[in-house]
């Protein structure tokens, strides 16, 4: 048995890193009238990361996408994406028969040459509403809307002090930053968005 | 005295507001600032000096009238000249002792002998006087008073993004916005003041036309969607890669442009004569904002000295305001003609060429100029004062030239040249991406600064990849100066003063050199010009060229001081911003926080120190919660370890290249402790390696050390590519540490895995379900008992805790916090990296010599130890313990308790020092473990502690651990 392989991902005592210590403001996933919207997905996708210099073609060999690039996420048909965090890391998400048979495939570690399998327990959230723009100009020195940034693009960088991954998604914004960050993560943002609007908390669904 | 409606003005006519100002009522309207509501009001001491609390009044009117501080409950040191006006503001002025009118420190003006240049540095030789003089001078010299009692501000931080950043609002800087966006780049325009339009809102020359070109230009860009505007905005900074620092009422921020255009204007510069800061006197750019945006009347009677074309043009205002211009002193002796000289001379305004005015006059009361005396200029500059006449006025309107506001463009690394032509200096070479235009750029008549704007926002807009339709405009040479080489007149007398900040005259400039203070830069230091609120906005330029003619040079080879962030004061609450210290907290947060913890940092974790009891003391609960460990079970969240895996067919070899001890022989399914040290030799880490299977190693470093090992070990393995990876999973695991001699009874009722002592040894790891949740397990014992560390995926984190409690209710299960643990470990005689080692420590001397391989083919640090392993050994890690007479577990603490860092002191010298120390409830006295010389070292030993009362305690060295020497009760039998 190996821990990074066989975790379930929807167990009834999987926790978010969130939700034990915060209250939601609605339990709806529909479109929140809120300025700001703070939605914890992170039970929501099964996830899962490998890295080593075999990653990029073992993923490929298993018939997902691979972004050409770092920095790139390339969509999955099923819902879920895979994402190039670095040279030859990636961050999958997926549904969790697919991310089972990788898994699978690629544990116990060390089974396959140059490929290091990565448990991903991230605090993953999303981030939308008219006042999004406003919260990010406070939190994140990058400038998320640049034109010149591809359509496919992620980025890595520091948002109110915290290493975070980020991509947009139609005119939300996913985020996934380490789960041990993820309370400071969200009290703090929800502080400066109190600042900016109306806020709804939420989990997914 | 207010004027009739004019056509700029910035009033809003329906909206009066009333205000207080020393104590009195006045009014204004909104859209005023406060100091033209009082001058409109005929209140024209507005401040007083720093240094001799001379009277004064309004001087620029742009955001440089630094004599001008008021003070509000709410805020200090706001400026007079630009702060907008509001509803109920009452305010004073600051630096002052009983008011403005009759301030008490106005004979401060006498003592002016006794205060040349440099007195501070001439004036304290005895150290022992320097509190009092410290007091003395602080209480003279403060500006506003900081009200502690205030709630503190909190104002956000922001950042903001644009291709093209415009720094200026005037004709040029909004031309270059505007033709930056129609070429396609997102532009953003910042200007200090609360509109647009910079000197064309108000330099208006008597005529509508500027006025309404202006308002066109406004329009276009009011339009133009590609533009944002920010008024009441400060560019204070710029850094690196076009950030540039934006200060509004609110907050900072920090904006990245790709490209940007300093529209910045020039400094209008007072004239130097005697008796020049009279209230009363003012620059012509302050007349005509009076005029034009405040529809002030300046003064009833006027007398003009000038140096340029600006100069008529402001005396044309003035007529048009109703002023009585008695005289116009053109410094020129030959000036050149112009629509505005001519219009004045038209108007039957007698003009003097070749004069100035060579001292100023202001009656008994002081506090307002009543007339000037003329006189013709020299060939030299000086005055002729057998020519010299008196003019009677209540007003001068200085208009003699300017200074570019170039802070930010010498901040950009532009290389600046000097122009005669303009006599200023202008950018010769501007960094990649950053293009000056306006007057900053020499550019003075308004149809070529348009163009000039024009110039700047194409090729700004092209930087940024945006092809312009039109081609760029040529701008025309400049034809005419707009700034007298030597607007000051010298004086006997002196008082003709040069910086209005800090009260210098002209002599004191040619002291500072007299004494050697010759070089711009000490001169600004001896002097302190430009050293006040206003930076050297005003004066800067006027001492360069003070400096430049004592030493014979041009300006250009005199230099200028260095421009540094911010070129304009910030408030203390903007730079601090909103701040953010990031936090890590393991899964079980909120449930340490249901069972009272108490939380400590441990770099950038929280951990719970202890959990609080009611009735019960930290110490009592610290202890309680050791004994209980000792006693039963307890459990401790330990998820802030660091927990990385190194995976691959050379992970073993890595190890052992990482770790001083050897791996590449330890047993699947088993553990060994680690010690990590630096190239030197010096311990910096340690943690336990369990080994998973034969290319699979999982191991754990200190709570603070995990970013900073993984970082390292990256970048060994980057350079020695060996074939191998590392996985950072400290965050992806919690843990918990089960301890005590009934742990395994604890855990057997959560799990199917074998726990027997055969079957799952000390020091074994095996991957077993714990509560249902697949789960790494590792028989270690930092505290000293039967005890597993459970390390399982953070989701189920919490579960995992709960399980435990939940089961261990029946066995009185109880958490213990960090210091529980420090104490649980002391007693076993375990160090804390960084606790009980430091910067210097090698492993020999913290008794882990037995740890290090030196016959390993390598490892970090192995050079270092086998060089130090020849040399005698300087310091040893010894236990010692201490019998407090009548000291028992029910005392939290006693007089003679020692504490960490207390020396060992022998024959008055420094022998060691306590690294830790804690009262046993277990073993019932002192324990502790200190650095010592080798020669105090021996068990039996006695440690003399000096106490930070000074008291002399002694201790006995005894070995290590203090409990369960044999280790018994990690092992089977004790089970």
């Amino acid at each position: 048995m190996n821990t990074a392989t066989n975790t379930p991902v929807h167990t009834p005592r999987s926790a978010s890193p969130f939700e034990l210590a915060h209250h939601w403001s609605a339990q709806s996933t529909g479109p929140a009238a809120a300025d700001l919207t703070m939605t914890d997905r992170s039970l929501q996708t099964a996830r899962w990361g490998c890295k080593g210099p075999a990653a990029p073609q073992w993923l490929a060999e298993h018939g997902l996408p691979v972004p050409p690039e770092y920095n790139r996420y390339r969509p999955l048909a099923t819902g879920g994406l895979v994402a190039r965090l670095g040279v030859t890391e990636f961050l999958i998400e997926a549904d969790a028969p697919t991310l089972a048979v990788l898994r699978s495939a690629a544990m116990p570690a060390g089974k396959v040459h140059g490929l290091y399998p990565v448990l991903r327990q991230d605090a993953a959230l999303q981030l939308e509403g008219p006042a999004l723009h406003t919260l990010l100009r406070q939190v994140c020195s990058v400038d998320l809307q640049a034109c010149e940034n591809p359509s496919d693009a992620m980025f890595l960088t520091t948002m109110v002090g915290v290493g975070v991954t980020l991509l947009w998604r139609g005119d939300a914004l996913l985020l996934w930053a380490d789960g041990t960050m993820g309370s400071y993560l969200w009290d703090t943002l929800a502080e400066v968005a109190h600042g900016c609007g109306s806020l709804c908390t939420r989990p997914a669904s | 005295m207010r004027l009739p409606p004019q056509p700029g003005e910035w009033l809003d006519r329906n909206a009066p507001l009333r205000f207080r100002f020393e104590g009195h009522s006045y009014s204004g309207f909104a859209g005023d600032s406060i100091s033209a509501a009082l001058w409109a009001s005929g209140q024209y001491t507005l401040g007083r000096s720093f240094k001799y609390h001379r009277p004064r009044g309004v001087l620029t009117l742009a955001n440089h009238d630094i004599n001008v501080m008021l003070q509000s409950p709410q805020a200090m040191n706001i400026r007079g000249d630009v702060q907008a006006l509001c509803e109920g503001m009452d305010l004073v002025a600051v630096n002052t002792a009983g008011g403005v009118e009759n301030d008490r420190n106005r004979f401060m003006g006498l003592l002016a002998r006794f205060l040349p240049v440099g007195f501070y540095y001439k004036a304290f030789h005895t150290k022992a006087l320097f509190p009092l003089w410290e007091r003395v001078i602080r209480n003279f010299s403060g500006l506003g008073q900081l009200d502690l009692a205030k709630p503190a501000l909190h104002t956000p931080k922001r950042y903001d993004f644009c291709d093209v950043l415009v720094i200026g609002a005037g004709v040029s800087g909004l031309q270059a916005a505007l033709h930056a966006a129609r070429a396609g780049a997102q532009v953003v325009v910042v200007d200090e003041n609360a509109r647009s339009g910079g000197s064309a809102s108000y330099q208006l020359g008597g005529s509508g036309a500027t006025l309404e070109a202006l308002r066109e230009l406004q329009t276009a860009v009011a339009t133009e969607p590609l533009i944002r505007v920010l008024a009441d905005t400060t560019a204070v900074g710029y850094y690196a890669d076009h950030w540039v620092a934006l200060i509004d009422a609110q907050c900072m921020t920090k904006l990245r442009a790709k490209a940007v255009v300093v529209a910045s204007g020039a400094f209008e510069l007072p004239a130097v004569f005697r008796h020049n800061d009279i209230p009363g006197i003012m620059t012509g750019g302050a007349a005509q904002r009076l005029i034009n945006r405040y529809a002030v009347r300046p003064m009833q009677t006027a007398v003009a000295l000038v140096a340029n074309s600006e100069g008529f043009t402001v005396v044309l205002d003035a007529l048009r305001a109703g002023v009585k211009v008695a005289a116009v002193a053109d410094m020129r002796s030959q000036a050149p003609t112009c629509a505005a000289r001519e219009a004045v001379r038209a108007a039957g305004i007698r003009v003097l060429d070749g004069w100035a005015i060579y001292e100023a006059h202001a009656g008994d009361s002081g506090r307002r100029v009543t007339g000037v005396t003329l006189a013709r200029l020299l060939a030299d500059g000086q005055a002729d004062t057998s020519t010299s006449e008196h003019v009677a006025c209540d007003g001068v309107i200085m208009s003699v030239g300017y200074a570019p506001a170039a802070n930010l463009l010498y901040q950009a690394g532009t290389s600046m040249g000097w122009s005669d032509t303009v006599q200023q200096f202008v950018p010769a070479t501007l960094p990649a991406g950053i293009f000056a235009c306006g007057r900053v750029n020499g550019v003075y008549e308004s149809a070529a600064k348009a163009l000039d704007g024009q110039r700047a926002g194409m090729l700004a807009a092209a930087h940024c990849g945006f092809a312009s339709p039109q081609a760029v405009p040529q701008v025309p040479e400049a034809a005419r100066c707009p700034s007298h080489p030597w607007p000051i007149v010298a004086h006997p007398q002196g008082k003709n003063f040069v910086d209005f900040d800090e009260d210098l005259q002209l002599k004191d400039f040619y002291n500072a050199a007299q004494e050697g203070y010759d070089n711009v830069e000490l001169m600004k230091r001896y002097t302190t010009n430009g050293m006040g609120p206003s930076q050297g906005k005003h004066s800067n330029m006027t001492a360069l060229r003070v400096l430049a003619r004592i030493l014979g040079k041009t300006p250009i080879e005199v230099g200028t001081t260095t421009a540094r962030p911010f070129y304009h004061p910030v408030p203390i609450s903007h730079l601090a911003g909103r701040g953010f210290t990031p936090e890590r907290h393991t899964p079980m947060r909120a449930l340490h926080t249901q069972a009272g913890a108490v939380w400590m940092a441990a770099g950038m974790w929280q951990r719970p120190e202890y959990y609080a009891v009611a009735g019960r003391s930290r110490m009592q609960c610290i202890r309680e919660e050791a004994m209980n460990v000792r006693k039963g079970v307890g459990i401790i969240d330990v998820g802030t370890l660091g927990k990385l895996e190194v995976i691959g067919p050379q992970a073993a070899e890595f190890l052992e290249r990482i770790y001083i001890s050897r791996y590449a022989n330890l047993a699947v399914g088993m553990t060994r402790y680690a010690v990590m040290c630096d190239e030197s030799g010096v311990v910096i880490d340690d943690g336990v390696v369990a080994r998973l299977g034969e290319q699979h190693f999982y191991f754990t470093t200190t709570t603070s050390g995990a970013a900073t090992v993984y970082r390292e070990l990256s970048r060994l393995n980057t350079m020695w590519r060996m074939d191998c990876g590392i996985v950072n999973h400290t965050g992806a695991f919690a843990g918990v540490n089960v301890a005590g001699p009934k742990a395994r009874q604890l855990l057997a009722t959560l799990t199917s895995a074998d726990l027997d002592g055969a079957a799952f040894p000390y020091l074994g790891v095996r991957e077993m379900d714990v509560a249902g949740i697949p789960a790494r397990a590792m028989r270690v014992g930092f505290v000293g008992e039967w005890g597993y560390e459970v390390h399982v995926p953070a989701e189920h984190g919490a579960a995992l805790w709960q399980a435990l409690m939940q089961a261990g209710a029946a066995l009185a299960i109880r958490p213990f916090g960090v210091e529980a643990q420090r104490l649980l470990r002391l007693e076993k005689g375990h160090i804390i990296i960084g606790q009980d080692t430091d910067g210097l420590t090698v492993p020999r001397e913290a008794a882990l010599g037995w740890a290090a391989k030196l016959d390993k083919p390598f490892f970090i640090g192995q050079r270092s130890l086998q060089a130090i392993a020849k040399r005698p050994q300087k310091q040893t890690l010894v236990g010692f313990t201490l019998e407090i007479a009548g000291m028992d577990a029910s005392q939290d603490s006693h007089p003679d308790m020692p504490s960490e860092s207390h020396l060992v002191i022998v024959d008055g010298e420094i022998s060691g020092r306590i690294t830790s120390v804690a009262f046993s409830p277990a073993l019932g006295h002192v324990i502790g473990m200190a650095f010592v010389t080798p020669a105090l070292s021996a068990v039996g030993t006695r440690l003399p502690f000096r106490l930070t009362s000074g008291k002399m305690v002694e201790a006995k060295v005894v070995a290590l651990p203090f409990y369960d020497a044999a280790g018994a009760r990690q092992k089977e039998a004790s089970a």
